[in-house]
């Protein structure tokens, strides 16, 4: 291109490019559009910066967490956000043949868990007389909200060396405000029906379901996983709103207990059991910018991620689009005659067909991938500008300029490169603006009918799953308004960018103002 | 040219076309289609037996030539075969679902139309003015704004959250009399409110934003300028000189709404569980119920190539200035 642009037709251009801008300048509704779409393309460029989470991500709070700014308002403060944290126990040495220590590396543990860096409280015992004993292990920490949807931990548990001893271990939660109590999460005899110890704390005693807890099973069975005997990592969590509302029924100190039961049998009797990598949370009933949806999904990443879907498959299908009606368009219009009249019929088939129906049927049977989505958008949306375009070239035809310029020997070539392109780039620029949020729109209604590509994190399966997933009936309104907002702004912007873009680039319609 | 000629040009390209639309139709439904109608019908666990004995049931059996003759005359006859999901006659579902979109449409599509058409002889009247900016830009956002956040917020707030109106559906007649109790009648519309409300909303400002377009194009004519000069009001001048000038391109723009009735408003009728044209053509589509998508389509098709004919026909007659055939 470069020797066909000399620096007199660039000083052109850019004298265009100013005028334009200076015409756009004074377009209000226009100036909107811009603005509305240049926030959404940053937006979704920068998407893995804004977003804190990414689409996949989930149990980051409990299920339709409501906006964490909503904490403002005075029924909504004293509701927990997600918490996550390492527990650091401290140990209550209550004999002497007890020994408590902590370490932060093991070579032993590094071979199986592949993990430098551990948390390793080990008690080791060694005794001569057969009383049986208890150590306790300690975290404490402040709650001061309202009961949690959900409360988890987890860790990992070893106990070798063992001869002659029987040992148990208990995790609680202890309350230590006015109403003291203390409440079993996880058991190491879980499954055989252990007795309620005597337990200072104890005054309540709830009972519950045995809270989920899944070893985990490592699939290759090594030497390794067989030197460090009963090694088990375990996470449970309570879910119960009921149970959960007993045991954090006032705000204040709490503390997690890891009673270490020893009954030596015999004189010479031995042990050691380690605690690893201990970790306790609770998930928020409020979380983020935008709350969660029903996964415990952060609702603003996915909006964001969203974006990138959404501005791509509306510009995508609008090129081609906008190609092949300006291609179709300009060929019959130009060309005339009977590949004139066997496209326009073509056109007016396709303009017969009921638009969303049959684009339903064709994800139902040709299957629902995005680039198929964007290929039968495509198939069915450029109709209506080959149309406009071959009334404009044929227009065009009989325009004086053209007709001089034919007059004076101009090649069909030269023709519609200097003339007839350059006149139709106006309409095909508009009405590519107008492509964009229709072929968004129709992804997003695809999608909200639930016929849309499943592997995506698309607006309209956001709406989708909101709609299935009772957010109407929880009143989920960041939820499902979200995305919806989102695609409004987003073809209202490309809307009103046309318009203004009509007003500028059709003199016709300059009167009208 | 003469409008005889002309006429019969047209109509002899509708045929064409709705022809070819029978045929591709046919290619989709029966031939590119990877899905088999007989594994639909029944559950996966059915012994294949059965699929075949339904196979035959239904003429599947038979080669795609056999089938193709089979369809090219039934459709043509309007003969559309029985529903592989119902096991009624397509024609017999298709007329119990068809008033309840129609109910629903149609009110809205009247109701559309005088606020519509209102608002636009207002903004033409006043242009330049606050209201007519309002009205412009009210026309571009309902146009730009996809109908469902509307009637999602609609049911999010009047069904859900303020408990005002029902879920949705449509209430069912005992007997023909129904029809004229006052208790039938306003639990009918009861239920209509809100789509009917969304559906005006989302509606209207596109007609106004095309009413008033066109009456500004006109507005710069020559005639307008004389009345002007004769000092006629200029809410006169917009409501009867140009008006009448821009009635026949509006009447047009009604006529080719009308097909869209056929296909309902699918996500209203998704979203308030009316159980209309629309919700019955995504079930069909879920399913695969052939027989009722080909009737569908091919009725859209009639409608839509009808409507462009009766449109163009109505254009010219009230149009003088482009009458086909009437000058020569």
């Amino acid at each position: 291109m470069s020797p066909f642009i000399s620096k007199m037709k660039l000083r052109i251009l850019s004298r265009r490019i100013k005028g334009f801008w200076e015409e756009y300048r004074r377009n209000k509704i226009g100036l909107v559009g811009m603005a509305i779409i240049l926030m959404f393309v940053i937006a979704g460029i920068l998407a893995p910066i804004i977003a804190p989470y990414t689409p996949q991500d989930s149990n980051l709070a409990a299920a339709i967490a409501i906006p964490e700014w909503l904490k403002v308002f005075p029924q909504y403060s004293d509701l927990p956000s997600t918490y996550k944290s390492e527990i650091n126990f401290t140990a209550e040495e209550t004999n002497n043949f007890i020994n408590v220590t902590f370490k932060d590396h093991d070579p032993e543990i590094y071979k199986f868990l592949k993990k430098s860096a551990i948390r390793m409280w080990t008690v080791t015992y060694q005794g001569n007389n057969k009383d049986p004993l208890e150590v306790k292990l300690f975290w404490n920490f402040t709650y001061s909200y309202q009961p949690p949807p959900v409360i988890g931990y987890s860790f990992r548990w070893r106990a070798i060396n063992l001869s002659n001893i029987e040992y148990n271990l208990e995790l609680c939660l202890v309350r230590w405000g006015n109403e003291s109590a203390e409440y079993s999460l996880w058991d190491s005899n879980m499954g055989v029906a252990s007795p309620l110890r005597n337990l200072k704390y104890r005054s309540t005693v709830v009972s519950f379901p045995k809270p989920p807890v899944e070893p985990y099973v490592y699939s290759n069975h090594n030497s390794s996983l067989a030197r460090l005997g009963a090694q088990l990592g375990l996470y449970g969590n309570i879910t119960s709103q009921s149970i959960l509302k007993i045991m954090f029924s006032e705000k204040g100190e709490y503390g997690l207990v890891m009673h270490i039961r020893l009954k030596p049998k015999s004189t010479n009797a031995k042990c050691e059991i380690s605690i690893i990598d201990p970790e306790f949370v609770w998930l928020g009933s409020v979380h983020g910018i935008l709350g969660t949806d029903n996964d415990g999904g952060d609702v603003f990443s996915k909006l964001i991620y969203g974006i990138q879907v959404s501005l791509s498959i509306g510009l995508m299908v609008a090129l081609i689009s906008t190609a092949i009606g300006t291609l179709v368009g300009v060929t019959s219009g130009y060309l005339g005659g009977l590949i004139d009249e066997a496209s326009m019929r073509i056109v007016d088939l396709l303009l017969c067909l009921p638009v969303l129906p049959l684009l339903i049927t064709f994800t139902v049977m040709f299957g629902r991938q995005l680039y198929l989505i964007m290929l039968f958008l495509v198939f069915l949306s450029w109709m209506g500008l080959s149309r406009a375009i071959r009334a404009q070239v044929l227009s065009m035809r009989e325009m004086a300029f053209v007709e001089s310029a034919i007059a004076s020997g101009a090649s069909k070539g030269y023709l519609l490169l200097r003339h007839i392109i350059p006149n139709i780039m106006p309409l095909a620029f508009t009405s590519m603006m107008l492509f964009i949020p229709g072929a968004v729109l129709a992804e997003a209604t695809l999608s909200f009918l639930g016929f849309g590509d499943p592997t995506l994190m698309t607006w309209g399966r956001m709406i989708n799953t909101a709609y299935a997933q009772g957010a109407f009936p929880r009143l989920a309104w960041w939820w499902i308004f979200s995305p919806a907002v989102a695609i409004m702004l987003l073809c209202a912007g490309f809307v009103f960018m046309s318009h203004a873009l009509d007003q500028i680039l059709n003199p016709r319609l300059r009167r009208r103002r | 040219m003469g409008f005889g000629s002309y006429l019969i040009k047209r109509l002899i390209i509708i045929f064409i076309t709705l022809f070819v639309i029978v045929n591709l139709q046919f290619l989709i439904f029966q031939v590119l289609s990877p899905i088999d109608p007989a594994r639909v019908m029944i559950p996966l666990t059915a012994p294949p037996e059965l699929a075949k004995r339904l196979r035959e049931l239904f003429g599947l059996n038979k080669t795609i030539l056999e089938r193709y003759f089979i369809y090219i005359r039934n459709l043509y006859t309007f003969e559309f075969g029985i529903s592989f999901k119902s096991r009624n006659p397509v024609i017999k579902d298709i007329m119990t679902y068809l008033p309840n979109t129609l109910y629903l449409l149609g009110l809205a599509l009247v109701i559309e139309l005088i606020i519509g058409i209102i608002a636009g002889l207002t903004a033409a009247s006043k242009r330049g003015k606050t209201l007519d900016v309002a009205i412009v830009s009210f026309g571009l956002i309902s146009w730009a704004m996809p109908a469902f956040i509307l009637q999602l917020l609609f049911r999010f707030t009047f069904v859900h959250w303020l408990k005002w109106f029902p879920y949705g559906g449509v209430p069912v007649p005992t007997n023909y009399f129904d029809y004229l109790s006052f208790n039938y009648l306003g639990d009918l519309f009861y239920h209509t409110v809100l789509p009917l409300t969304t559906l005006v909303v989302m509606g209207f400002g596109i007609w106004a934003f095309y009413t008033r377009n066109l009456l500004v194009d006109v507005m710069t004519q020559d005639y307008i300028l004389t009345a002007r000069a004769k000092g006629v009001k200029e809410r006169t001048i917009v409501s009867k000189h140009a008006f009448r000038a821009i009635l026949p391109t509006v009447l047009t723009f009604i006529l080719m709404s009308f097909p869209g009735l056929l296909t309902g408003s699918i996500i209203t009728e998704v979203i308030f569980s009316w159980p209309g044209i629309g919700l019955f053509l995504i079930q069909a589509i879920n399913v695969s119920d052939y027989p009722v998508l080909q009737a569908m389509f091919f009725i859209y098709s009639i409608l839509m190539l009808s409507a462009n004919f009766l449109a163009d026909l109505l254009y010219g007659y009230l149009d003088p200035r482009i009458r086909v055939g009437f000058r020569r």
